[in-house]
């Protein structure tokens, strides 16, 4: 009960001290005010940039109201005009557009104003990604429809080459059948040939046994007639009746005589004739051998041709195959999409935070083109969650600034104050006197921190309001452990000159080690880990898992348990201080 | 009215080398002592050591009510040398804080701040802050709030510094009504003559001892003196000299 009066005097000496209303909570509130509404949700806006050498193959001012909205592009004729006007800090950066196979934008930036610089480099150059996948993909998909079309006249090609061969196979196919005719015919005349020449022989061989009979029979008959002639030549005195009857006898031999050589001429003449038509046979055979060597010579050449066909085949099937693999290994790619193409890897950024309230959704489907309003919208709703995940780093520091400033005042101002002679006087009132100023600590702080929060839901468009209790009950969690340092200093240090350096000193540790100038993944050893329990840090990712993912009081249970333990040993500290304080004083 | 008796027994107190020992009296209903020595003699240690600020090296404290001994820290009133309320705080408010911290009710708050306020003629002042009340207002509500809780004892350390001639009569006039009502009073001072005047006992501290109202009845005896204030102002001299002699 002692607790509620002290906290009534704190409280009311801290509202009647204009000083400490001014300086903990007027100019505190209006830093905060004047710190959250100089954010622009916009992102940076108005920022002159020099252009030389556009063109109609790249005119950059073509896209400036669509994707360089942000910029006030003036164009100059030379690079060094423009140069020069950056180095009068009327330009923040030049662009200079190089013509080759691509276009080059070679940007000369003002390394001077880091600050600002980067963010506009950074801007120009999603814009110039933007445009750059505008440019791919319209090249890519002239590309593929000219793909699209070769492939197609490969397959065209490709049905040509088979009927090719197709009809090379028939006429592969032809020739053996002819070159097969052309052996069976060459047999055929071969067999007639030989057969000819058996009869040829064979008829030889009867003419000349028939010659030979009847030269034999020839020279017989002419023997035996001249013989009979002779004797005939040599009867003499011979009667009349004889006379005549040699005379019939002579006339009869001289007529056989002419007959048989008659019969013998005319024989001769058909052996002769014979001889002619065996010739002719002979010279048909001679000629039918001649034919077997052409029909072997033209069956050669048929061999030849049907080689060479089967080899033409044989590489049109293999270009054909070539042609099936070609068509195998691009076919993928007639289904392919221009932006698959221009991007075959694509690193989709899914944020898996996606703001509740009344924001454009970050895009994260880079499929489809992007038209004007939507890369507006994009590119504010990427500066909203800038903002929105930059606010809790700025809330925690007030936080931090204004529980140490706040705890270690109303600390000193007890601790030094004229009353404190007269309330130590009364029995039991160190501990609520501890709790009284801890208590009005955190009162004040209410204050501020009730602003912060309300200009995070209002100008940040976080959902704090949803979660006022579980964000406010962390906030007062990690608030209670910077208050209870503030304390801990101030009855340590008691003298408030020192106290206030001490304390700067210390929130230049505290931001450290919450990770807010070096992220906390880049430290090493020791102080990696107790970076990691730092009530900063701890209430950090406790508000991030509250207000961005929108978790229950079970996922932040751990940090909760870390922030009382801290709690609880600040107490400790405060309490073991300020009583050793006490026992030195008595 | 209560019975109450306060002893202080061979009471030592001091910080570090500084001692002040031997401090024996013992106080009853009314009584009112008056505690002189010069600067830096040790009063205030002894009026801190007294009403529990500090802890005292040796010796005892005993408080009685109707012959049973309570715990004196409760019976305490204090004002000390300086102001000792909340600043922005009125003088009605700083009676209702200290009022509330010594487990007074809301009544009996509101009654006896209407009496204090009245009898110490600040009815005018009750909402004012402490820092916009005069240095003689500001005692007058120190005094008040020391009286909130309508303490037994009351401890007054050097009350009338900086107050001119008539607050320091009207306060004076308040710390006799007090007796008058039975209230044991402890005053540390240099006003000598008046501590003469209006206090039935005396103590002197000096040279780290504590010299009580027999012995310095005997001292002044002694020296014929006829007042306290020649009999102390020869003490004194008499120590600047010897100081003196020393440097030399």
């Amino acid at each position: 009960m002692k607790t509620v009066p002290l906290i009534t005097a704190i409280l009311k000496s801290f509202i009647r001290n204009w000083k400490s209303i001014v300086l903990l909570t007027v100019i505190p509130l209006m830093i905060i005010v004047v710190f959250f509404g100089s954010f622009n949700t916009e992102g940076i806006l108005g920022i002159p940039i020099g252009i030389t050498g556009l063109s109609d193959r790249f005119n950059i001012k073509d896209y400036e109201s669509s994707y360089f909205s942000y910029l006030k592009i003036t164009e100059f004729q030379s690079k060094d005009a423009c140069i020069s006007e950056l180095k009068a800090y009327k330009q923040y950066a030049c662009l200079e557009v190089i013509y080759g196979d691509a276009v080059t934008l070679n940007v000369y930036y003002d390394n001077t104003r880091n600050a600002i610089i980067w963010e506009v480099l950074e801007r120009i150059k999603t814009s110039i990604d933007i445009l750059q996948k505008l440019k791919s993909k319209e090249i890519a998909s002239d590309f593929l429809t000219k793909f699209n079309s070769a492939l197609s006249k490969l397959l065209t090609f490709k049905g040509s080459l088979r009927q090719t061969s197709s009809n090379l196979g028939g006429y592969i196919n032809e020739i053996d059948n002819s070159i097969l005719s052309l052996s069976n015919a060459k047999n055929d005349l071969a067999n007639t040939i030989n057969s000819m020449d058996q009869d040829i022989a064979d008829a030889k061989s009867t003419k000349s046994d028939l010659q030979n009979d009847k030269d034999e029979f020839y020279s017989e008959a002419s023997s035996s007639i001249r013989q009979s002639k002779q004797a005939l030549m040599g009867m003499s005195n011979l009667t009349y009746w004889q006379y005549s009857s040699w005379n019939s006898a002579m006339s009869q031999l001289n007529l056989v005589d002419s007959l048989i050589n008659s019969y013998n001429n005319q024989a001769n003449a058909k052996f002769y004739d014979f001889d002619q038509r065996i010739w002719t046979y002979e010279e048909s055979s001679r000629r039918g051998k001649g034919y077997m060597g052409d029909i072997d010579t033209y069956s050669g050449s048929l061999s030849n041709t049907k080689g060479d066909l089967v080899n033409y085949r044989t590489e049109i099937d293999a270009a054909n195959d070539e042609i099936d693999r070609i068509y195998k290994d691009f076919e993928p790619l007639m289904g392919v999409s221009p932006d698959t193409l221009v991007n075959p890897i694509v690193m989709l950024n899914s944020p898996v935070y996606v703001p509740t309230h009344d924001m454009p959704k970050p895009r994260n489907n880079t499929s489809n083109t992007p038209n004007d309003a939507t890369v507006r919208e994009v590119i504010k709703g990427v500066n909203l969650i800038g903002l929105q995940t930059l606010f809790p780093t700025i809330l925690f520091l007030i936080i931090i600034f204004l529980s140490l400033l706040i705890s270690s005042f109303i600390s000193l101002n007890e601790i030094n104050s004229p009353s404190i002679k007269r309330v130590s006087l009364v029995r039991g009132i160190f501990f609520p006197h501890i709790l009284a100023i801890f208590i009005s600590s955190m009162l004040i702080m209410l204050l501020p921190l009730l602003a912060v929060l309300a200009m995070g839901d209002v100008l940040f468009k976080l959902p704090i309001l949803e979660h006022l209790t579980l964000v406010l009950g962390t906030l007062l969690l990690v608030s209670s452990v910077f208050v209870l340092l503030g304390m801990f200093l101030a009855y340590l240090v008691r003298k408030e000159s020192i106290t206030l350096m001490i304390n700067t000193f210390l929130l230049v540790l505290i931001i450290f080690y919450s990770g807010f100038l070096l992220p906390i993944e880049k430290m090493s050893g020791f102080a990696h880990l107790f970076a990691n329990i730092f009530p900063g840090k701890l209430a950090l990712d406790a508000f991030f898992k509250l207000v961005f993912y929108e978790q229950g009081i079970a996922a932040i249970s751990n940090e909760i348990v870390m922030l009382l333990t801290w709690i609880g040993v600040l107490a400790i500290g405060v309490i073991v201080v300020a009583g050793l304080r006490r026992y030195a004083s008595e | 009215m209560e019975n109450v008796e306060l002893t202080v027994d061979s009471l030592c107190v001091g910080q570090g080398s500084f001692r002040v020992s031997s401090i024996s009296f013992s106080m009853r209903n009314g009584d009112i002592i008056g505690i002189v020595g010069h600067s830096g003699s040790g009063k205030s240690t002894f009026i801190k050591t007294f009403v529990g600020l500090k802890k005292p090296i040796s010796g005892k404290i005993r408080y009685t009510v109707n012959g049973k001994e309570v715990p004196v820290s409760g019976a305490i009133g204090f004002s000390p040398q300086d102001n000792s309320l909340f600043p922005f705080l009125t003088v009605e408010e700083n009676l209702t804080i200290f009022g509330k911290l010594h487990g007074m009710s809301k009544d009996s708050i509101r009654r006896n701040t209407e009496e204090l306020l009245s009898w110490l003629d600040m009815e005018n002042c009750r909402g004012k802050k402490i820092i916009h009340l005069s240095g003689g207002m500001q005692k007058r509500a120190d005094l008040a709030v020391s009286l909130i809780h309508d303490p037994k004892i009351i401890v007054l350390d050097e009350p009338f510094n900086g107050l001119d001639i008539s607050l320091q009569q009207f306060i004076w006039r308040q710390i006799r009504l007090l007796s008058e009502q039975g209230k044991i009073v402890i005053i540390s001072s240099h006003m000598l003559s008046d501590i003469q005047k209006n206090c039935n006992m005396l103590g002197l501290i000096e040279k780290g001892m504590y010299y009580g109202t027999a012995s310095l009845a005997y001292a002044l005896r002694r020296s014929q003196n006829s007042s306290l204030e020649a009999f102390l102002e020869q003490v004194f001299s008499k120590d600047l000299e010897e100081d003196k002699a020393k440097k030399r």
